[in-house]
């Protein structure tokens, strides 16, 4: 699949993941990566990172219980949210648009 | 790749994209990614694998290099143009109407002087009564050659004076005695002393450009004016010393020895390059984008 293309797709993605619960990094990966096998994780990992720092998305690090790991949690702020609903109307009227064209 | 390499190659590609609070950060999460791989059951090759090289991930989270167009030769030269023109012309405006040096040329209207001096026939200056009014006629060989109005005699004597005349030439043949710089050739020199003042403005226009760069940040007038701006070489402002640099210890010292010729040649050849200013202090000339603001 085109990388381009695959690229463009990943915020939705990620931000659809996460709409419910903070999830952590690795979880994120391994559900994308269940849909586009051949993303590099450090590619997934910029868009989280992306996400973030343009606040659709807020991080927090939490002690997993009995000893586990420190992980960090993705959680989708309200701003987030709007552009998770704005990313999937562009992408229906895209799909739309395409199928018009008989693509 | 084990994963000690992974993060030094990663941190080492990082370093100088982002501060080194974001960079402890990025490599904290990757190996915690790494570790979550690990324990679902990965190697540690197959985990630092799957996160691809690590000089692609730098790249990719510093973001793509900002775009930065080259000002084009044809910009840069209007904007050289703006910036130095009008103090060159003002400096030779002022030559004209320096006295002493140029006095027969202003005596006579400038361009038809004579040269070779003259003889002033007649000369005439009148007063009203209570001496507030002075009209001032000078004619040489019949042909009035200035004809001045001043508020009062104090003036009119002041512009006599200027002339190496006084009150009592009045009505009496003068010669004019013209400059020896005058007698030899009197346009040549005249034409060297232009090009002299006019290297001495180019001068004082490299020192104020300097200046004004470096205090907004890669502007002048004239690159103001055209949208460019000198900046380092990922678009970062200069400094003042930098600007000093280039604009005035580089293009100002040239450009006095030459007449502005040095600058037009580097200006010239370096086109949406690098000219010998841009070299010594490392800089470049780019586009401001119209959006962006200035």
């Amino acid at each position: 699949m085109d990388t381009q293309l695959k690229k463009g797709v990943l915020p939705l993605c990620i931000l659809f993941i996460i709409r419910r619960e903070a999830r952590y990094g690795y979880e994120i990966m391994g559900e994308v990566r269940a849909v586009f096998p051949d993303v590099y994780d450090g590619s997934i990992y910029t868009v989280l990172r992306r996400l973030a720092a343009d606040g659709y998305a807020r991080t927090e690090l939490r002690d997993e219980p009995s000893g586990g790991p420190t992980r960090k949690y993705y959680a989708i702020t309200p701003e987030g949210r709007a552009y998770l609903e704005q990313l999937r109307q562009s992408w229906h009227e895209m799909q739309d648009r395409l199928n018009r064209l008989g693509v | 790749m084990k994963q000690i390499e992974y993060l030094r190659r990663l941190e080492e590609a990082l370093n100088g994209r982002m501060g080194p609070e974001e960079t402890a950060d990025v490599l904290r999460d990757q190996r915690e990614l790494i570790a979550d791989a690990m324990a679902q059951g990965q190697t540690e090759e197959e985990a630092v694998e799957r996160m691809g090289e690590p000089e692609i991930l730098a790249q990719e989270l510093a973001g793509a290099p900002r775009q930065m167009e080259r000002a084009s030769l044809g910009r840069r030269l209007v904007a050289y143009a703006l910036d130095t023109l009008p103090v060159v012309l003002a400096a030779l405006m002022g030559l004209l109407l320096f006295p002493g040096i140029t006095g027969i040329s202003t005596l006579t209207g400038g361009m038809d002087a004579p040269w070779e001096g003259g003889t002033i026939v007649a000369q005439e200056l009148e007063y009203d009564r209570d001496g507030q009014l002075a009209n001032m006629t000078l004619t040489v060989d019949g042909e009035i050659i200035f004809q001045q109005r001043y508020p009062d005699m104090a003036e009119a004597d002041a512009a006599l004076a200027h002339r190496g005349l006084s009150r009592e030439d009045i009505n009496m043949t003068t010669e004019v005695r013209p400059l020896a710089l005058m007698q030899w050739g009197a346009p040549w020199a005249l034409a060297g002393l232009w090009l002299m003042v006019g290297f001495m403005a180019l001068g004082v226009s490299g020192l104020f450009t300097g200046l004004v760069s470096g205090l907004t940040g890669g502007y002048t007038l004239g690159r103001w004016a055209v949208g460019i701006r000198a900046a380092g070489l990922n678009g970062e402002r200069l400094s003042l010393g930098r600007c000093m640099l280039r604009d005035t210890v580089i293009l100002c010292a040239a450009g006095c020895l030459s007449g502005g010729i040095v600058n037009l040649v580097s200006l010239c050849l370096a086109g949406s390059g690098q000219g010998l200013h841009d070299r010594a202090a490392n800089t470049v000339v780019i586009r401001v984008p119209r959006r962006a603001g200035r």
